[in-house]
């Protein structure tokens, strides 16, 4: 964790700053605090939905469809080699229909940026910052998915923190 | 860094600040008789998953890459037009709303986007959850960018070790 008073690197969970002395903690504010100690699984996530590499796009939006997502996994021998969403569907299929015959693995994003269950949520909001993408796949120590964070459930728990903040409308 | 950026008041931030000083995105404006083929293409030009649906220059409905999914999924419908697959009279936000507001709707209606209208109803752009999110960020950026995967630095103090 970076000192804000001095920039010294310090490591994760210091109180004070080893090369100032500054409290780090209380130099954060109640958000700040409580986005860098909470890992992501205190999120509810919904489970992720797998369709497999070879399968074709049109089953994988079947899929989507029926379970009312914009978002499932790409699997091959048991590893995430992609993500495909409803983005993709826009992007790759709506000019060029007959993809939708043709693999998933030929219209999907392939190797999502995947974060740990036991990463922040600050972690979070900065991969998805950086890689612009609206879905992080949570992957457990075994690199099994075991959820998918939206930026939408990103702002849901920022939205609980201020729910007792009336809306001005 | 002589002023902690930690001082801010996040929570005061997002209900101070009015949507209208957020990067609203600017997405195609579209019209109830074009084919939704037409509108993915307008959305895919801006690289976009929305577009605003307007009549007489009044905002009445918006498409989404959701509906856009729902169509190519039952059949290839891709013909059918903007009018019978919109969300019509979608919920917006006025200029003067908050941050907040925008942040609080999403929550309670699990909108990913709220178009901005103006005092006549005419739409001036589309508050996107990604760009609440990357406001956020810029609020709080040395608390996000100095962010490492805990799984990397566990693998790194093993190589060190």
């Amino acid at each position: 964790m970076i000192c804000l008073d001095c920039g010294h690197d310090n490591f994760a969970g210091a109180d004070t700053c080893e090369n100032c002395g500054t409290a780090l903690d209380a130099s954060m504010s109640d958000l700040e605090q409580s986005i860098m100690s909470h890992p992501v699984s205190i999120m509810p996530t919904k489970t992720p939905i797998m369709v497999p590499a070879t399968g074709s796009a049109r089953s994988a939006i079947a899929r989507m469809n029926a379970k009312r997502i914009g978002c499932v996994l790409v699997e091959q021998d048991g590893n995430i080699v992609g993500i495909f969403t409803e983005r993709d569907v826009l992007n790759r299929i709506t000019g060029n229909l007959s993809q939708l015959d043709g693999p998933v693995s030929a219209v999907m994003t392939p190797s999502p940026e995947v974060i740990h269950e036991e990463d922040s949520v600050a972690y979070a909001l900065h991969a998805m910052s950086v890689s612009g993408y609206r879905h992080l796949p949570v992957v457990d120590d075994a690199g099994n998915a075991v959820g998918i964070i939206s930026a939408r459930d990103i702002l849901r728990l920022l939205a609980v923190r201020f729910a007792d903040m009336p809306a001005t409308s | 860094m002589s002023q902690s950026l930690a001082q801010i008041d996040v929570q005061a931030i997002l209900s101070g600040t009015p949507v209208s000083r957020l990067d609203l995105t600017q997405v195609p404006l579209l019209v109830r008789e074009q084919t939704l083929s037409d509108a993915a293409a307008a959305m895919r030009e801006v690289r976009h998953g929305s577009g605003l649906v307007c009549e007489a220059g009044r905002l009445v409905g918006i498409v989404t890459e959701r509906d856009v999914l729902r169509a190519v999924g039952d059949g290839d419908r891709m013909d059918a037009t903007v009018g019978t697959v919109m969300t019509s009279r979608p919920r917006t936000l006025s200029l003067d709303d908050t941050v907040l507001d925008a942040v609080q709707w999403m929550d309670r209606g699990g909108y990913r986007r709220l178009p901005v209208v103006d005092g006549e109803g005419r739409p001036v752009g589309l508050v996107d959850v990604k760009t609440v999110v990357n406001f956020l960020v810029e609020q709080i950026p040395s608390t996000v960018y100095n962010q490492a995967s805990r799984k990397m630095l566990t693998v790194q103090q093993c190589e060190g070790a």
